[in-house]
Parts: structure tokens; C-alpha cells; sequence
């Protein structure tokens, strides 16, 4: 009984302190407000202010109108989609009809497609950020021969559009027999030019050297080392290199158009392309147009929380770094 | 991105066949006079199907829906001869493919399916087997369309067996035309004189278009006035002949119909033309007999409102109608196929798939109607006479009748890609109004004639 007795007392402090904490606040809010009107715009200000609010609402928009069309489309029919206003409803919507369409058409090869892409993203995304990671730590940290060579190496492998050797990758493949399985399609991805010099980048200015010495003076192993310091304060580093190394192997059009040759083995991009090419197809029946769109919408949701999902770790990475060395 | 994607595969493809022409001309070649030599007759033909030993085939094709059932009914009936059989895809990417694993000389399977347009380029690159064997044109030759049989020749050889056949229609909106008392028109004449009173009537109409994405709808018109734009003698040897009387009255009236009104030109399949079409902007589609199909799943709210007719005759009457082509496909046998047995059960199987009454019927019950380049298709009755529910029409009739009337003095360029691509450059920028066809038409020409000669083919322009 005595914990009862304790409680409301406990709880009325807890009150008082909040208030405080209350009008604390209030109190530096209204200060901010003085200060701010203190610090008045002048015209030329204002009207910079004001066109660059504008410049950004363009902006916006331009990047919003295509996806709201996108799911506008989404909820039409085939007449509806060239009945309707783009950016509005038509009078039917079966936007849960497409969805089901969209996983039942051909057979069922839309969902085999999802799980293609999201099996070649994986494994492509994390495979090659992770060796990313591990490269741009091992160059950012370590003395070792030929370590300038590989930094040049890398930047002059940026610079190459991956569409240029994916032919002449095809034939080595080819005669390696690798060509229609999924290997053909991972493999290249693994290496990630750009995210390796992120990397390295990344891992010269948070990774302090006297961090490092200090570990290997106590007998940690490289390998623990890595893990227990170097690997946490490149986490930021590493969620952004795996975003971009997630968002580029989903969207990757050429490297699965050259590499596979079943279309069961297609990821979505070159899936949904064959629906759209099918109508110059002269032995086809179908435009699922309605279709191909529905099915565009589906593709960029798993994309989108990904981003949601990875922004936290984002956030905290770039908080975590900023403590003082 | 698309067309500079395009424009890398193109890169690509051109590339590759320079390699493999240069090899032709060193001696590496296969197929040719070689081929013809040890090609399978129509007894190994015969055997290939009673025969009980295994054999195992490879397939690529892209209308892989349509197929599968022809397919699976071939092995049910002739278990010995397995079909591996992969779906490449729209045939964009099929022939990516295809050239790809040319060039690796690896990965080809025995079968690939073809579209007659594509069929003389993989011929010269020596990567078909020549079926030229004794009794074959005798016996398969007979099963088959004319057209469509010549259209699988190239020079002497025989590169594949005719799958189906895209002979030009036309298709009109039938409740514009009553709004505006205008009959079909039969001929191009009567065309012109509908498209004015159309345009007239009311400027946001057009009677019709023409195709600027790409060179389709104006190649099928040289096809069906008889003009006779190139002339492809044997693997090696081309004329080009695009300034004749014929190929300038095509152009010079295709450019006055633009002027006055009665065409649009604008490229099809974008999103805006489609809009343009439901809104009724066009009044009637010219294209490949396909093309009728797709319209009951593409602008199912038309239906009553569209009616099929034979395309306008270059003559003046009705009667004298020729008829081009818009596609079409066929399937070959690839030196892939490297023994005799093969290829005689390859040819076995494809000439079932594409002509034998069981998979002519498969073909028609899957998702519509297959237009089918055997004669056991056109000429039967019971296909003719299907009532079409969407155009509520006997379409068929129609297009069996524009299958008889297609030109068969036709030849089909060996580099029908290059052609596209240099017809984009050159004369597509003049379909607009004022622009000048007739004289693109000659620096076309000209184009193609360089092309052709650094490609080893023996060019000579008229």
C-alpha cells in the first residue's frame, strides 16, 4: 500500500515540472517571435523569397503531376483511361479490379515479376553496398601498394555508362553459360563504382585514424575493428549507398533486357515493357494498357517504403555522427 | 531514353551484321548453295514425325500465349519430339535477343519465330538453315497463302514457314461517315474527295492518318500501288528504285492528301493519338488486318461503330485493289539445328504448328483470332463466315479477301532496320503540311544505296 501512497505525490511533481517546461517554452517562443520581427526583409529579400517559394511550388508540382496521374490512371478502365481528364477520376472507378487484373494477367506473370525484382534488388543492392563498404573502408583507412591506382580506377569507372559494356558483357556471359539465369543480371550489379567512391569519401572524414589506432592498440582484430567502430559510424554512408544501389537495380532496364532471355525471369521494368510493346505485336489481341499503369503504380510502392523504412536509420546515422571525436 | 535505346540496339545489330556479312564474304557462311546441298526432303520429313526416337528441340518465340496450346498439342500427338519452348517477350526484344546470341554464336535455339520483315537479314548472316529440299515446295509450298510463301524465300533458299499474314484493311468509323453522308470510300480518289468533305465539314476531323512513328503505313503503300521502291535479286544483289513514276505518285498524293487536309500526320500509339481516336479526331485506320483485333480490347467503347473494308484501291475502280502487308510471322529453323535428324523434325514441327487443322483451331480459340498464313484457315468457310460481335461483321470474309489481292511483286530489304531508322531521319520530317515526300523519297534512296554497299550488298540506285 505504501507505493500508492507515493504515486499521486510522484504525479503532482511530474505536473509542476511540466508546466514549467511549458512556459519555458512559451516564453523562448515569443522571444523568437521579437527577434524575427526585429529582422525585417528588405523588398529585395522578399521578393527573392517569394520567387524562390514559387520556383520550389513548380518544382513540386512537377515532380508530383506525373505520379498523381499515375494513380489516377490506375483506377481506370481501358476507354476510361482515353475518356477521362488525365489528372481526374472517369466515371468508373476498378481501381481493386486492376490490381486483381494486373496479378492474374498471362497466367499470373506480373507477381513472379515482383518477386524477380525484389530477389535481383536484394541481392544486387546489398551485395554490392556492401562491398562497397568494405572497399571504401579498407582505401579511406589503410596504407597498402596500388591504393592510388584503385582510386583512379574507380573514378574513371564512373564515368562509364554501364549500357556501353553490357553487350560485350553478354558475350563474355555468353560463353561462360551464365546468360538466362539470375547471376547474369546480379553479378554485374555487384560492382558499384559510384557508391564505392561515396564510400571512400564518406569514410575519410568520419572515421577518425586515432579511433582506429586506439582499438588496435587494446588487440582488436581488423575484422572486429571494422564491425564494432568503423562499420557504425559509416552506417549513414551505407543506407545512402544502399537507396541509391536498391533504386538504381529495380529501375535497371538494358542489363535484364540483354541478359535474360525468358520473359518468367524478366523483373518489372522489362516485364511491364513487353506489355507496352505488345501492341505492335501483330500476332496480339491485347492492349492492357490499364493495366501496365496499374501494374507502374504497384512497382514504385515497395521503392517508396523502402525510402520511408531506411529514412530513420538515415536520420539517427547522421545524429550519431555529428557527436564530437 | 526509348528511341536512344533503340538507337543502341540498332547501333548494336548493324555492327553485328557487318561482322557477320564480312564473314560470309571469307568463306564461313552457312546455309547457301552449301545447305541446299544436304537440305532435308520431304520424305525426311515424312519420317521425322513416325519416327520413335527422341529428339529434343529449342523454341523462342514472342506470341507465346498464342502458340502454347498448337504446341502442346503437337507433343501430345508426337510424344517423341519435345519442344523446349521460352517466351522472349514483345519481339522488340525478341530480336535483341536473337542478334545477341547470334553474335555470341552461342545460346541460339533450333526454332525463333520471325517476322517477314526481319526474315532476309537473318537469312544473309548465314544463321538459317536453307529448306530448300526435294518435294518440299511441291508439298508444304501448296499449304500456304502465295504471298506469304514467297515472303519466306529469299533468293532460292527457303528460310521458314509462314505462321500468319497481316494483309492491309481498312476500318471506319461508320457513325462519323453517316453524320456527314459519306459513303466508303473504294478507291484512293473517292478517298481524297471524302477527306475533303469531311475536313470540311468540320476542320477538327480527318478522314484518316498517316503513321510517322515509323515506316509501316507508307512502305505498304509503295506495297499496294505496285511500286516496286527495291528489288532484292538472290542474298546479294539490290535495286533501288524509289524515284519511278509509281513511288512518286505515291508520294506526291500522299503529300497533297496531308496538304488538303484528308491526313493527319502524326505518330500512332502515343497517348494523345489514342485519345484523338476515341474523341473521333480520325476517321478511319489503315493498317495490317491485326489491327481489328486490338480494337475490341483498346476502344471496347467503339464497338458498332467501327466497319472493315478492303483499303482503297490505287486503281480506279474497286476491282482492280491491290493490297500490301503490315507484319505478319513465320518460323525458321536455325543452324543451331546441326544434324539432319533435327532439322527434319524442326521443319516437321513447324509446318504442323502453322498449318495443320488442329493447331489452326487452337489458334482461333485463343484470345481472338489468329490470322493464319495457311490455307486450311482461308479457305474455310466455317472461319469466314464467324460473325465478329464487336464490329458485327463477317470480318474475316474481309480480310481472306485482302489476303488474295496482296501484291506479291514485293521484295523485302535484308536491312529492313536500317531502312526504318533512315526513314525516321529523312522522310518522316517531310510528312507535314508543305513538306516535300517526293524529293525525300530520293535522298532516302541515296542513303540506302551507301548503306547497303558498306554492308557488302551489290547496290545499284535507278
Amino acid at each position: 500500500m505504501s507505493a500508492a501512497t507515493v504515486s499521486p505525490r510522484k504525479a503532482s511533481r511530474e505536473e509542476k515540472l511540466a508546466k514549467q517546461d511549458w512556459k519555458n517554452r512559451q516564453r523562448n517562443m515569443r522571444r523568437a517571435e521579437k527577434a524575427a520581427q526585429r529582422l525585417k526583409l528588405t523588398g529585395r529579400q522578399r521578393v527573392m523569397s517569394w520567387l524562390l517559394h514559387i520556383i520550389m511550388a513548380v518544382m513540386v508540382i512537377y515532380c508530383l503531376v506525373p505520379l498523381l496521374w499515375l494513380v489516377f490512371s490506375s483506377t481506370k478502365t481501358n476507354s476510361g483511361l482515353y475518356n477521362s481528364p488525365g489528372l481526374w477520376f472517369a466515371d468508373q472507378n476498378v481501381f481493386f479490379q486492376n490490381i486483381h487484373d494486373t496479378f492474374t494477367f498471362k497466367d499470373g506473370v506480373y507477381p513472379r515479376w515482383l518477386l524477380n525484382t525484389i530477389l535481383y534488388a536484394v541481392a544486387a543492392g546489398l551485395g554490392s553496398t556492401l562491398i562497397a563498404t568494405f572497399a571504401g573502408y579498407a582505401v579511406a583507412t589503410m596504407r597498402f601498394p596500388g591504393r592510388n591506382w584503385l582510386l583512379w580506377i574507380t573514378l574513371a569507372f564512373m564515368s562509364i555508362p554501364g549500357t556501353v559494356i553490357t553487350v560485350p558483357l553478354f558475350l563474355m556471359y555468353s560463353q561462360a553459360g551464365l546468360v538466362s539465369t539470375p547471376w547474369a543480371v546480379i553479378l554485374p550489379q555487384l560492382s558499384n563504382p559510384f557508391g564505392l567512391y561515396l564510400m571512400i569519401i564518406y569514410a575519410q572524414t568520419s572515421i577518425p585514424i586515432s579511433l582506429l589506432e586506439a582499438a588496435k592498440l587494446d588487440g582488436a582484430s581488423q575484422w572486429t575493428i571494422f564491425w564494432k567502430i568503423g562499420f557504425p559510424l559509416l552506417s549513414p554512408g551505407f543506407v545512402t549507398v544502399l537507396l541509391f544501389a536498391l533504386v538504381g537495380v529495380w529501375n535497371n532496364y538494358f542489363l535484364p533486357l540483354i541478359m535474360l532471355q525468358d520473359t518468367k525471369d524478366y523483373p518489372l521494368t522489362v516485364g511491364l515493357n513487353v506489355w507496352l510493346k505488345m501492341g505492335s505485336d501483330t500476332s496480339v489481341k491485347e492492349l492492357p494498357n490499364n493495366l501496365i499503369l496499374t501494374g507502374s503504380l504497384i512497382a514504385i510502392v515497395p521503392l517508396i517504403i523502402c525510402f520511408l523504412f531506411l529514412q530513420k536509420y538515415w536520420q539517427s546515422g547522421l545524429a550519431a555522427g555529428s557527436v564530437k571525436q | 531514353m526509348s528511341t536512344k535505346m533503340k538507337a543502341i540496339v540498332a547501333a548494336a545489330s548493324a555492327a553485328a551484321m557487318a561482322l557477320t556479312l564480312g564473314a560470309c564474304g571469307s568463306g564461313n557462311g552457312n546455309g547457301g548453295a552449301a545447305g541446299a546441298k544436304t537440305a532435308v526432303s520431304y520424305s525426311d520429313v515424312e519420317a521425322a514425325l513416325k519416327s520413335d526416337k527422341d529428339i529434343n528441340l529449342t523454341m523462342w518465340a514472342w506470341s507465346y500465349d498464342t502458340m502454347k496450346p498448337s504446341v502442346e498439342a503437337f507433343e501430345k500427338k508426337y510424344p517423341h519430339i519435345k519442344v523446349d519452348f521460352v517466351s522472349t517477350g514483345a519481339s522488340a526484344d525478341h530480336y535483341t535477343k536473337v542478334q545477341n546470341a547470334i553474335k555470341a554464336k552461342k545460346g541460339l535455339p533450333d526454332i525463333i519465330q520471325l517476322e517477314y520483315d526481319a526474315l532476309p537479314q537473318y537469312a544473309v548472316q548465314g544463321a538459317l538453315v536453307n529448306l530448300a529440299g526435294d518435294g518440299i515446295d511441291e508439298n508444304i509450298g501448296k499449304l500456304y497463302n502465295d504471298a506469304a510463301w514467297k515472303n519466306v524465300h529469299v533468293g532460292d533458299g527457303l528460310y521458314g514457314i509462314p505462321q500468319d499474314q497481316a494483309p492491309v484493311a481498312a476500318w471506319y468509323r461508320t457513325d462519323i461517315l453517316k453524320q456527314y453522308g459519306i459513303e466508303i470510300p473504294t478507291t484512293w480518289d473517292e478517298y481524297e474527295q471524302a477527306g475533303i468533305k469531311l475536313h470540311k465539314a468540320d476542320p477538327t476531323k480527318y478522314l484518316g492518318f498517316i503513321d510517322t512513328s515509323g515506316n509501316r503505313q507508307f512502305i505498304q503503300m509503295l506495297h499496294a500501288a505496285d511500286a516496286t521502291p527495291w528489288t532484292v535479286d538472290g542474298l546479294k544483289d539490290i535495286t533501288l528504285n524509289l524515284t519511278n513514276d509509281k513511288s512518286k505518285k505515291v508520294a506526291e498524293f500522299t503529300q497533297r492528301l496531308i496538304d488538303e487536309g484528308v491526313l493527319a500526320a502524326v505518330p500512332s500509339g502515343t497517348d494523345e493519338f489514342n485519345r484523338a481516336f476515341a474523341d473521333g479526331k480520325y476517321a478511319s485506320w489503315i493498317d495490317g488486318s491485326w489491327r481489328g483485333g486490338l480494337f475490341a480490347t483498346g476502344n471496347p467503347e467503339l464497338k458498332g461503330k467501327l466497319a472493315a473494308a478492303l483499303p482503297p484501291s490505287w486503281g480506279s475502280s474497286a476491282d482492280d485493289v491491290q493490297v500490301g502487308e503490315a507484319g505478319g510471322s513465320l518460323l525458321s529453323v536455325t543452324t543451331t539445328a546441326d544434324t539432319k535428324e533435327k532439322q527434319a523434325a524442326a521443319l516437321a514441327f513447324i509446318n504442323w504448328v502453322n498449318s495443320d487443322p488442329e493447331s489452326i483451331d487452337a489458334f482461333q480459340t485463343v484470345g481472338g483470332s489468329l490470322f493464319c498464313a495457311a490455307k486450311s484457315f482461308q479457305s474455310d468457310s466455317k472461319y469466314a463466315e464467324v460473325d465478329d460481335a464487336y464490329f458485327g461483321q463477317k470480318v474475316n470474309e474481309i480480310y481472306f479477301k485482302a489476303a488474295e489481292k496482296i501484291n506479291t511483286n514485293w521484295s523485302i530489304l535484308p536491312y529492313n532496320n536500317q531502312m526504318d531508322s533512315d526513314f525516321k531521319d529523312i522522310v518522316v520530317p517531310q510528312m507535314k503540311e508543305g513538306g516535300d515526300i517526293s524529293s525525300a523519297l530520293a535522298k532516302f534512296q541515296d542513303k540506302l544505296k551507301t548503306y547497303g554497299t558498306e554492308q557488302g550488298f551489290n547496290v545499284t540506285a535507278k
